[in-house]
């Protein structure tokens, strides 16, 4: 049985205890595991009672006056205390006797009655009647009117024209929609991560994009030589499933569906994009015969002044890296698309299958890589890194951009001698790609 | 992910707690105190040994909380690990400071009564725990503070790892260590231990 499967019946049967049952009812929940539970829990209760002390009460008792004190509480009373009722009643009576002295004065000060309206009206009429008329200046308002008249039909004339041109352009190309998309699916991820909920149509509706577009790019030959768009869109992809396989909902199943018919498509696109002839990838153009020899010793050493190309979508290239010496081991640079890190060159990528165009790709989004009694596990999509140490998993990151890196005490804690290794390979992580974006 | 959890629910009156305490409200700060009083306390000892260090450290930590709560967020990490990261820079900075080492202290009135009164299983089971304490304190430090957090001051695996600024499955892998360990240092004295180690 797993420690973890052991820890977490350890948990329920202290919450079980914490909630009043004894330990023998917390116990008989598991049956079959008792044997093994048994010591731990007891061990377990046994701290708890040996650390059960508590706190004098005149000690709490005085703690808390002071914690009250501190935060103002006297203070608060010293200014809070009530005022005089007789100095209250005073104070009123007062006031109401100023306010209607006050009301006096306001009235006194009524303006005299206004004129009736008829009687200035008819003043304003006669006083008009007697001002000389102002000449019409008729010819220049017409010839005014006439050009601005003009000038609104052709500002008309040009806006139905450019409406006109509009709607007759050409579909958009698949590389703008894989850039619109790219947008798109970016503000949803904001969202997510801002913690906001996401409607499921948007979701659904991004992700029949993202296929209809793998069915396009894959069906037009003159986009599938666009490798950076088929790059893009897979990422894309990526991202999305990620999403859809975390998400309960049922209308994502058929979302779920799509996303994988589409990975495949960009895919296979990519490896046509990637194919030997046209542009040699390392990995391929040092392995004469791929198939006859295990993915990590498949794969290529260039020299130290070699550029490397970029690794597309679930590729893996591996490279010696000779000026490496650090901690007196040899490292090899193990690289995908969405990050690069050193591993001591005597581990190796056990999941690297070479495929028929020579190319090292991954079966799944995990690295694994095993030596020296370590195994690490490395998500290609999201950053995150675990180990297995003598049967216990330790994270080293956690996913995303910013994962969090395991510090260097409690790794020296946890993991023993492969500390130093795995603290050379944390070190040396960059992510790239959709990850370091 | 597409919904907000209902788990929520169940923190709001400790939230709704917090945020009158930041708001000025003395009930509400008292009852923090109340609430969390026995975990700062209990982690103090546990960690210093002697219980006129732990309330001067205690009472330091509460302070501490004062100053700090119009700047502590909910949302950031949960309260008690909040609290208890504090108390944790407090109890290594006195320990610096002091330069103290711990004592034997005597267990809690409740722990050496319950339900047992016979005195020579009663001096057994007080004499097992004061050892189990004395092993408490042999385990590496990583190892020790996760014990403390998780059965001294009572905290989640969840919380003790916000605490410390640790992973939560590293919490459990230290856990684990440090009860391995445990049996090993109780296994002389205590040998029905090792019969039933795992």
């Amino acid at each position: 049985m797993s420690r973890e499967r052991i820890d977490e019946m350890l948990q329920e049967c202290l919450a079980a205890y914490e909630h009043g049952l004894t330990p023998e009812e917390c116990l008989s929940a598991f049956p079959e595991q008792r044997a093994v539970l048994e010591p731990l829990f007891r061990q377990a209760l046994s701290l708890r009672f040996a650390f059960a002390n508590s706190p004098r009460q005149e000690y709490r008792q005085r703690t808390r006056e002071r914690l009250l004190f501190a935060a103002g509480r006297d203070v608060s009373h010293a200014y809070s205390s009530q005022p005089d009722e007789l100095f209250v009643e005073r104070a009123r009576r007062r006031l109401v006797a100023n306010a209607g002295a006050g009301a006096q004065e306001a009235l006194r000060n009524v303006p005299p009655p206004r004129l009736p309206f008829w009687v200035n009206a008819r003043r304003r009429l006669l006083e008009a009647a007697a001002m000389p008329r102002p000449r019409a200046a008729f010819p220049m308002a017409l010839a005014l009117r006439g050009s601005l008249s003009a000038a609104v039909v052709v500002l008309a004339i040009a806006v139905a024209g450019l409406a006109y041109l509009t709607s007759q352009t050409r579909p958009q190309g698949v590389s703008a929609e894989v850039a619109q998309l790219e947008v798109q699916w970016q503000e949803v991820q904001d969202q997510l991560a801002s913690g906001r909920p996401v409607q499921t149509d948007v979701i659904v509706e991004l992700t029949t994009k993202a296929s209809t577009l793998a069915t396009r790019l894959s069906a037009e030959p003159a986009q599938a030589a666009q490798a950076p768009v088929a790059e893009k869109l897979s990422a894309i992809i990526d991202s999305q499933q990620d999403v859809v396989n975390e998400s309960p909902a049922p209308e994502l199943v058929q979302a779920q569906q799509q996303l994988n018919q589409a990975e495949e498509k960009v895919r296979i696109l990519a490896s046509r994009v990637e194919s030997p002839t046209s542009q040699p990838s390392a990995a391929a153009s040092t392995t004469p015969e791929p198939t006859n020899t295990p993915a990590a010793t498949a794969t290529a050493r260039p020299g130290p002044t070699a550029t490397p190309a970029p690794v597309l979508t679930g590729q893996v290239r591996m490279r010696l890296l000779p000026g490496d010496t650090t901690y007196g081991l040899s490292w090899t640079e193990v690289r995908t698309s969405n990050m690069s890190f050193v591993i001591p060159a005597t581990w190796e990528v056990t999941n690297v299958v070479v495929n028929s165009s020579g190319i090292a790709t991954l079966d799944s989004s995990w690295l694994s890589i095993e030596g020296d009694g370590v195994a690490v596990l490395a998500n290609t999509r999201n950053g995150e890194i675990q180990s297995l140490i003598e049967g216990e998993r330790i994270e080293l990151r956690t996913e995303g951009k910013n994962g969090e890196v395991i510090d260097l005490e409690e790794l020296v804690q946890v993991a023993d001698e492969a500390a130093l290794p795995l603290r050379h390979m944390l070190a040396s992580l960059e992510l790239t790609g959709t990850l370091g974006n | 992910m597409f919904s907000p959890g209902d788990g929520d629910s169940e923190w709001e009156p400790q939230r709704k707690l917090i945020e009158d305490a930041q708001a000025g409200d003395l009930d509400a700060l008292g009852s923090l105190y109340d609430n969390h009083i026995n975990q700062v306390y209990r982690y103090a000892l546990a960690r210093l040994g002697n219980v006129h260090d732990a309330e001067d450290v205690a009472e330091e930590i509460f302070l501490k909380m004062l100053a700090g709560l119009p700047n502590y967020q909910w949302r950031k990490v949960p309260f008690a690990a909040w609290l208890m990261r504090i108390a944790r820079n407090e109890v290594v900075s006195f320990a610096r400071r002091n330069g103290r080492r711990s004592q034997d202290t005597e267990l809690p009135e409740e722990v050496v009564d319950r339900g047992n009164n016979d005195p020579a299983e009663t001096t057994e089971r007080i004499m097992a725990l004061e050892d189990l304490r004395k092993a408490v304190a042999l385990l590496p430090e990583a190892q020790r503070e996760v014990i403390i957090l998780r059965f001294a001051s009572g905290l989640s695996v969840a919380d003790t790892a916000k605490a410390l600024g640790k992973q939560e499955n590293n919490v459990k892998v230290l856990q684990h260590k440090g009860m391995q360990r445990l049996q090993v240092l109780m296994t002389p004295k205590y040998p029905e231990l090792a019969k039933n180690r795992s």
